[in-house]
């Protein structure tokens, strides 16, 4: 026979052998059987010298590939027997993976980070103030005198302890986060960008849409030029960052005390796209927050020139936004923190 | 506010349909919240924000509509003169006598005396009128004033003349207790804060809220007095709140009403009432301050431009402006408008004022948007806020990162809530007008809440409860409120088809030991201390850098059980602020790990009962100083194969120099001493 068919066929005669063996010992065997000392590839070898010149080359070169190539499956084949005796038995991974347990953030942080994630690139710092608050920085200095109907549209909590400062007035549980405006304004000079996060109280009975405590996020930006129009754009930004590049938003003329002109913002119902559902009250719409240019008496009240200073302030209530983003129709959900409904932010 | 679409075409042409007026309205900011039907005819049904008083009338309403739609509104006859008043100047038997006695609260008085009526019903149009805007008819000259009210905006009042004590109108504070019925039948005691009418006895009315029941227009009334004036909205709405009571009289005068349409409402409701009631106008008196002029505001063309964003010019503005009735008296194009406000538009003070009725009048819409280039603050300083804040977040996400679920409580608590976790309603701050009970002090501690959310969510069938809440507190005697962080765990910790891990007070210990090590790399002691709501075996105080910084340990079963909670809760409250605070200090030195080899030795202890653990532990390091690297309990145990009143413990130690490698010579030495001072320190036995 031709040695390079021979070659060929030895090839194809050790190789499933080899892949079938199942013990070293038949692997040895085949060792010998294959590439041994008088082992058929052996004689072939030793034949080389006494064929004709142009076959040896071709021949040894064929010959040694073959060794080689035998020689190292029987090695990985040896290799796999012998790890597979180590192994244990085969395991069920379709098992549940070990339990850690669950810890959850609260849907309101996760909507309060959402917004400041938004105004902080945009230059606006974190500001915080107190929850206990004076009478003063709630409403007064706000353009919210006594006596005046507007006070209408703030119930406060009256906390029973003396003020510390009587000139402020009482102490009450602050009903927006506006009075952290009045904090820094009247302790820094403009320019200024804020956020300003927080709890907010308001004599509200409980019920799927009210609740006595609840979030709002604050933002006020004075300088000496901030306009109207910039306060549109803010808004927008924000919006189409908050809920998508499509979203649409209206600006409606309203009325706060400590901004003029004042704005009340909606968006294209999130649930409808703007046709009218349940959600909008079949307005279409849905109230999102409030804004204005800040009025100047509140300027004048911090002891700002309001001939040179302006610029906007805005808030909104963060469960409104936590409730519409997840669809939650029950604010009351926010504070019984039962684990079921927590578990799913 | 209801407007019966069919009304306000008395006065203007409505040529769009209902929807597309509403969506209008809505846009110049009189929102329409909801569109009704009333036998076949639309109503809308308006949101008037407190500043615009002017609005709540049929006319006002009117007038706002033609402004927006930029027609010419046709006003009643009565309301573009005062004509019909006519002063009767002859002596006579039921002559009128007017007196303000309380000028700061009631500037102005017209009565009219219209003799010889006939009271009946008024006439189907006005009652349908009435009804449809939510006022019952009563009789003719009652709805009459009702319904110049609603058309109008200014409050009227009829009185049966006769039954006025010697045909006198006094306008004066009530004296202390003086009582008087009101027309809802209630008998009241007045204040010396109240101002009333009064006859020459007795209150009559209270001014600007409700008529009283002894006055009041009936079937036999023939002579009437119809009041038309002006009160304080300061005094009208303290009134009313004082008394608990809210009329539409009272709603209107507090938010301000037309100090020129006192007149014209009052001739009005007079002509109404000689054409439906019969009967003649016998005598009219003006008493008090006549109308002041109209107020004039400036208005810099350039500053609107800059506040709005938009750019406007003095003719613009002169054309938007006149659309609300109100008149740039200034020439040409003056930079510097004078601007001339008609006397209902009160809320129109200053030049702000008039920047939002050009926008509005615009469409917010028209302006563009743009964002803004205003400089920034600069300061590095400012920016502590913001790192603090988003330090706090950091802290929120370990604790969820450990394990722990977010809560957030309510920041008010019962008395009951207080003294079962050992706090005094006396040592907390409570509120002077709570809504309930369940919500009258301002939390001390955030340990009421988050039993209250195990509470929920054992009833709710889950047993295993790990929640964390980052809140504030408020303690009396401290001036500010203070930021804790609690948790609670409670059941199972984790559970799986492999384990169950039960909480227990080590799970807590880890907790706070994991928190303090990674967000502050500091490390948490805890020392045994009582508190007042923890079970006294279990109950600790928590130190960080020789700070007293919180309290943790075992809710008292007393406390469980009395909110059904069947099992153990482990709770801890830590000083947010603190943490935050040690977390914030100057960077730690960090140093590089050493190549050279670990020797590693175990060491097993028979110890008595009484001596801790972290004593011991404390004596190893000492005395293994620099170099045991690494000192780690493995195992504790007390069990029948040891002595009764022993128990024993075993250290892992690892003995590691930086520089060199240690020989197994000084080792054992060291292991040794360190296991004879075990000895001789707490009588422990090697074993």
């Amino acid at each position: 026979m031709d040695p390079v068919q021979e070659l060929e066929q030895l090839l194809s005669e050790a190789v499933p052998s080899v892949e079938q063996a199942r013990s070293p010992d038949e692997l040895e065997r085949l060792r010998v059987k294959f590439v041994g000392r008088k082992s058929r590839l052996a004689d072939i070898m030793k034949s080389i010298p006494q064929l004709a010149p142009e076959e040896r080359a071709e021949v040894g070169r064929r010959a040694n590939h073959l060794k080689r190539s035998i020689e190292s499956q029987l090695a990985a084949r040896r290799e796999a027997l012998s790890s597979a005796a180590k192994a244990g038995p085969l395991i069920d991974v379709s098992l549940p993976g070990r339990a850690f347990p669950r810890g959850r953030l609260h849907p309101v942080t996760h909507t309060i980070d959402a917004i400041l994630s938004i105004f902080v690139p945009m230059g606006f710092e974190i500001v915080e103030g107190p929850e206990v608050e004076y009478e003063y920085y709630n409403f007064d200095a706000l353009n919210i005198p006594h006596d005046h109907p507007s006070r209408e549209s703030f119930d406060t909590f009256f906390v029973d302890l003396p003020s510390p400062e009587p000139k402020k007035g009482r102490l009450l549980l602050r009903s927006h986060t506006s009075p952290v405006q009045i904090r820094v304004m009247e302790r820094r000079k403009p320019p200024l960008r804020l956020v300003v996060p927080g709890k907010v109280y308001r004599p509200d009975p409980l019920d799927p849409s009210h609740s006595f405590m609840f979030h709002q996020v604050e933002g006020l930006m004075v300088d000496d030029r901030t306009s109207f129009a910039d306060l549109k754009g803010v808004i927008e930004h924000f919006l189409k960052a908050l809920f998508g590049a499509k979203t649409k938003t209206r600006f409606r003329p309203h009325y706060f005390p400590f901004t003029e002109p004042s704005a009340e913002v909606d968006i294209a119902c999130t649930s409808c796209g703007g046709r009218g559902c349940s959600t909008c009250g079949k307005k279409g719409w849905l109230e999102i927050m409030g804004c204005g240019m800040v009025h100047p008496n509140v300027f004048r009240a911090v002891g700002y020139d309001p001939q040179r200073v302006q610029g906007f302030a805005f808030g909104m209530g963060v469960e409104r936004i936590a409730m519409l983003k997840h669809g939650i129709t029950d604010i009351r959900l926010f504070f019984e923190n039962d684990l079921r409904f927590l578990e799913q932010f | 506010m209801r407007v019966p679409l069919e009304w306000l075409k008395d006065y203007l042409a409505v040529r769009s349909s209902p929807e597309k007026l509403a969506e209008r309205l809505t846009m110049a900011g009189l929102e329409v919240v909801a569109i009704h039907d009333v036998k076949g005819q639309p109503v809308l049904d308006l949101e008037i924000t407190p500043n615009r008083a002017d609005c709540l009338s049929i006319i006002g309403i009117a007038r706002e509509v033609a402004a927006i739609t930029g027609q010419r509104p046709k006003l009643p006859t009565a309301v573009r003169s005062s004509s019909f008043s006519v002063r009767s100047k002859r002596q006579h038997r039921t002559e009128v006598k007017i007196r303000i006695e309380d000028r700061r609260g009631c500037q102005r008085y017209i009565g009219r005396l219209i003799e010889g009526v006939r009271i009946e019903p008024s006439p189907k149009w006005m009652q349908r009128r009435l009804l449809t805007c939510g006022a019952r008819p009563i009789n003719n000259v009652v709805d009459i004033t009702n319904y110049v009210l609603l058309e109008h905006g200014q409050p009227l009042h009829a009185f049966d003349f006769d039954r006025l004590a010697q045909g006198t109108i006094l306008v004066r504070r009530a004296k202390p207790n003086e009582p008087i019925t009101t027309l809802d039948g209630v008998n009241r005691l007045l204040s010396a804060e109240t101002l009333v009418i009064a006859d020459a006895s007795r209150p009559v009315a209270v001014a600007g809220v409700m008529g009283g029941l002894g006055s009041e227009v009936t079937l036999t009334t023939r002579n009437v007095l119809l009041e038309s004036a002006l009160f304080d909205p300061v005094t009208v709405r303290r009134t009313a709140r004082a008394l608990g009571m809210s009329s539409e009289s009272s709603y209107r005068f507090e938010r301000g009403v037309d100090p020129v349409g006192v007149e014209t409402a009052s001739a009005h409701a007079a002509s109404l009432i000689v054409k439906l009631a019969g009967g003649s106008l016998r005598q009219v008196l003006d008493v008090g301050a006549k109308p002041p002029k109209r107020t004039a505001i400036s208005l810099e063309a350039a500053r609107a431009s800059r506040w709005l964003g938009i750019r406007l010019s003095p003719a613009e503005i002169r054309t938007a402006l006149a659309r609300l009735s109100c008149h740039v008296v200034s020439r040409g194009t003056e930079s510097i408008l004078q601007v001339s406000v008609p006397s209902f538009r009160r809320d129109l003070a200053q030049d702000v004022d008039l920047y939002e009725e050009l926008a509005r009048i615009e469409g917010y819409d028209r302006i563009p948007s743009s964002l803004p280039i205003g400089p920034l603050a600069g300061s590095r300083s400012h920016s502590e806020d913001t790192e603090r804040f988003q330090q706090r977040q950091s802290l929120r996400c370990l604790c969820a990162g450990l394990g722990l679920t977010e809560a957030i409580t309510w920041g008010l608590v019962s008395e009951a809530d207080l003294s079962r976790c050992g706090y005094t309603a006396s040592q907390s701050a409570c509120l002077a007008n709570p809504m309930s009970q369940d919500h009258a002090y301002l939390r001390p501690s955030l340990l009421m809440g988050l039993l209250q959310a195990v509470r929920r969510n054992h009833t709710q069938g889950e047993s295993d409860v790990p929640l964390f809440e980052i809140g504030n507190v408020m303690l009396l005697g401290a001036r500010e409120e203070e930021l804790r962080l609690g948790f609670v765990i409670s059941g199972l910790w984790v559970r799986d088809w492999h384990a169950k891990d039960a909480c227990d007070f080590f799970r807590l210990k880890g907790l706070i030991e994991a928190i303090t090590d990674r967000f502050c790399r500091s490390a948490a002691r805890f020392v045994e201390a009582p508190h007042p709501w923890a079970d006294p075996s279990q109950s600790t105080s928590v130190t960080l850098d020789g700070c007293d910084v919180g309290a943790a340990g075992r809710v008292s079963r007393a406390i469980t059980d009395v909110l059904d909670i069947e099992q153990d809760v482990w709770f801890a409250e830590l000083s947010a602020n603190a943490l935050l605070a040690a977390a914030s200090r100057s960077p730690i030195a960090v140093s590089a790990p050493t190549v050279f080899p670990p020797v590693k030795r175990d060491l097993s202890v028979l110890l008595d009962e009484g001596s801790p653990y972290e004593s011991v532990f404390r004596a190893i390091c000492e005395i293994g100083g620099n170099l045991t690297s690494r000192v780690e309990l493995i195992d504790r145990y007390a069990g029948p194969s040891i002595p009764a009143g022993k128990y024993s413990l075993t250290f892992a130690i690892e003995y590691r120099e930086a520089t060199r490698t240690l020989t197994a010579a000084e080792v054992d030495a060291l292991h040794q001493r360190i296991g004879q001072t075990l000895t001789s320190r707490f009588n422990a036995q090697l074993r």
